[in-house]
């Protein structure tokens, strides 16, 4: 069972976020606390336990709900931000960040979408021109959106502010319920896709490559804007022949045109993440090949490799068709990156 | 060696015809087939301090395994349950450190807390955290964490400690926990077989450091395979004498084969250099290749003239080497 325990702050009891989720997920064992931090992050609960069951918090977020992205986060020209909404993920990709994160695997779901909404609206204001807002950065934009239902409320926000920017970053192939929203023009659906055998050994318990792009289809059919992310990039002998295929899938499923963007990316970690990985999955083909420390501090493949692997990835992608002021490469110096365009 | 541990004699019973007094500073201590039993009394302190003591003293124990009754906090499996993760609380709150047993099937956490607890809404409190509550656990996983030794932690999670009465039952069956505790031991404790290491097998005629050996095992485990080419050690021993050197030469065959990219690159850069390597020109590349940076030296009185050395680094193709660190070459 999913959630076996489900946490709420008091104050939300009566929320009807609260009791929406709640209507979902019946018959678990239901705690009233007075903050979610008073359990959730309090003890070092680790990442293993996931293996049993996981628990849910359904909290209020306080302090900063909208925070600028890190440089390279998404295309440049446009200020990025990035807003939370939930703590943890359902997915399992050995390569994530979030495994440790939070000293915790549990899920925080915050519910507070109105303060959100409000931060998103005078940060909007800072800006004259787009402004993006990313959700998935630290969770799952879409792998539990059928049971949360916190779309709808976003979507009123974003069709009367046609400058702000959506971007719901997924491994899911869950979009029954974006399904039940309309396409909204300043709405990205986006998609993280890796070669397919990469996904099966790596990503545990996200969607399967195909059904991914059979989502992206769907919805690209329907009328969403679509963005996909070919990160992270990891190196098997058959790699560029996988992105080949994939390449050629994603013109199949969701066409040309309603791909907004294609961000590419090497794998990397830092450290720290590195002895995670170690102690989450030992014995793992992830760390059985070379990384050098990079210049950023970051274990990546050596510039060789990675740059060789980005652009050929980038060629493979300009041979499918799609055009080149819509790809960009993701979380690399820039002088690497443009020294050769130049 | 295994230490186990226990906190109450009653609880030990039915290990103790099968034990020998062991001669040491503190009481309780006794020897067993395939190691020692230590009686600690309650308490953390106790408890922390036996498995410390005997860790300290005997440097062969590898396996630190505690028995012992829990107060149930949530629903469990009956009879012995094997803990997962460890907390403890000092006072009405948990402390952030955890310990993890090893027992990677475990599926079951409990706290250790300091004094006996009492009070219903602080026991739902810790429920949060744990299902099962002791005094003890904790400290004995501690000591074998502090000692970096295997530890595993087996409860029987009895009903409540709240009231005497409970507390009086407990203490009438403590010869049937006993019993449960050896059965428990013998199924999975009791000549249980040294996990075996995959060890790889060395090929003759190299040497390796410990290091070499790590990597010589990665790369095997990298490309799936479970020793290195004969044909490719042969052609190693034959072309070198030195053990070590081989060790070398072949550890880098094996890292080139694992990275065809790197190794493509590396060799577009030799074959760059070799014209001005030639002529004596020490190249010298940024670490791992992340920068721009290339440093030349050359030996001015190797050459002929001034004009001769200074036009040789003049026409070092720089732009050309960039591109390669770069990545930019399109066939592997």
């Amino acid at each position: 069972m999913i959630f076996p325990r489900i946490f709420i702050e008091k104050n939300l009891e009566n929320h009807p976020a609260v009791l929406k989720i709640l209507q979902k997920l019946p018959g678990r064992e239901i705690r009233y606390i007075d903050s979610y931090t008073d359990v959730f992050g309090k003890v070092y609960k680790p990442f293993s336990h996931r293996k049993k069951n996981i628990d849910l918090f359904l909290a209020q977020k306080k302090g900063s709900l909208v925070r600028e992205a890190p440089p390279a986060y998404g295309i440049s020209g446009a200020p990025h931000y990035y807003f939370i909404h939930t703590y943890n993920c359902v997915f399992e990709c050995q390569y994530c960040y979030l495994q440790g994160y939070f000293h915790s695997p549990d899920m925080v779901v915050f519910v507070n979408h109105e303060e959100i909404l409000e931060e998103m609206q005078n940060t909007l204001a800072q800006h004259s021109g787009d402004v993006w807002f990313h959700a998935g950065e630290f969770s799952d934009s879409l792998a539990l959106s059928h049971i949360l239902d916190d779309w709808p409320v976003f979507w009123d926000f974003f069709r009367g502010n046609p400058r702000a920017r959506l971007e719901l970053r997924t491994k899911s192939a869950n979009i029954r319920a974006l399904k039940q929203l309309e396409p909204l023009p300043n709405v990205t659906v986006s998609f993280s896709l890796s070669a397919e055998r990469t996904a099966a050994q790596f990503e545990k318990k996200s969607s399967p490559v195909r059904a991914r792009l059979r989502a992206m289809g769907i919805l690209s059919r329907l009328g969403f804007r679509i963005g996909i992310h070919l990160d992270p990039i990891i190196y098997t002998p058959s790699v560029l022949q996988d992105y080949e295929w994939l390449a050629e899938r994603m013109r199949e499923e969701a066409g040309i045109n309603s791909i907004d963007y294609i961000s590419i990316g090497a794998i990397r970690f830092n450290s720290d993440l590195a002895h995670k990985i170690e102690k989450n999955y030992p014995g793992t083909r992830l760390l059985l090949t070379d990384y050098v420390r990079s210049v950023d501090g970051k274990l990546r493949y050596a510039r060789p490799k990675r740059m060789f692997l980005l652009q050929s990835v980038e060629e493979i992608l300009l041979r499918s068709g799609f055009p080149s002021h819509r790809i960009y490469i993701c979380m690399e110096s820039d002088d690497l990156v443009y020294s050769e365009k130049e | 060696m295994q230490l186990l541990h226990f906190v109450h004699r009653a609880e030990a019973e039915f290990f103790l015809p099968r034990a020998e007094p062991l001669e040491f500073p503190l009481p309780g201590a006794y020897t067993i087939p395939g190691g020692i039993l230590i009686i600690s009394g309650e308490g953390a302190l106790p408890s922390l301090s036996y498995v410390s003591a005997m860790l300290g003293a005997y440097p062969q124990i590898d396996t630190v395994i505690h028995y012992g009754l829990a107060a149930r906090l949530a629903p469990l499996p009956h009879g012995v349950v094997s803990v997962r993760t460890l907390y403890q609380a000092n006072g009405s709150e948990p402390d952030f450190h955890s310990i993890t047993t090893s027992d990677a099937q475990a599926r079951e956490d409990l706290l250790s807390v300091a004094r006996r607890l009492l009070d219903p809404e602080q026991s739902t409190q810790f429920s949060h955290f744990a299902g099962m509550l002791d005094r003890e656990a904790y400290g004995a996983a501690f000591a074998a964490h502090l000692f970096r030794q295997k530890v595993f932690i087996y409860k029987i999670p009895v009903d409540s400690v709240e009231n005497g009465k409970v507390c009086t039952d407990i203490r009438n069956l403590s010869s049937t926990y006993s019993q449960m505790y050896l059965e428990h031991y013998e199924a999975n404790h009791q000549n249980a077989k040294k996990e075996e290491t995959a060890e790889i097998e060395l090929p003759e005629g190299f040497y390796f450091t410990v290091h070499q050996k790590h990597l010589y095992k990665k790369y095997l485990q990298y490309a799936e395979i479970d020793s290195a080419d004969p044909e490719l050690l042969d052609f190693v021993r034959q072309g070198i004498k030195h053990p070590k050197k081989r060790t070398a030469r072949l550890l880098e065959i094996l890292r080139k084969e694992n990275n065809p990219i790197e190794a493509r690159a590396e060799e577009l850069l030799d074959e760059l250099f070799a014209p001005y390597r030639h002529k004596g020109v020490d190249i010298k590349l940024p670490d791992a290749m992340e920068t721009n940076s290339i440093r030349l030296s050359l030996d001015i009185s190797r050459f002929p003239s001034m004009k001769e050395a200074a036009e040789t680094i003049a026409s070092f193709p720089r732009e050309q080497a960039v591109r390669i660190m770069n990545g930019s070459f399109s066939k592997l």
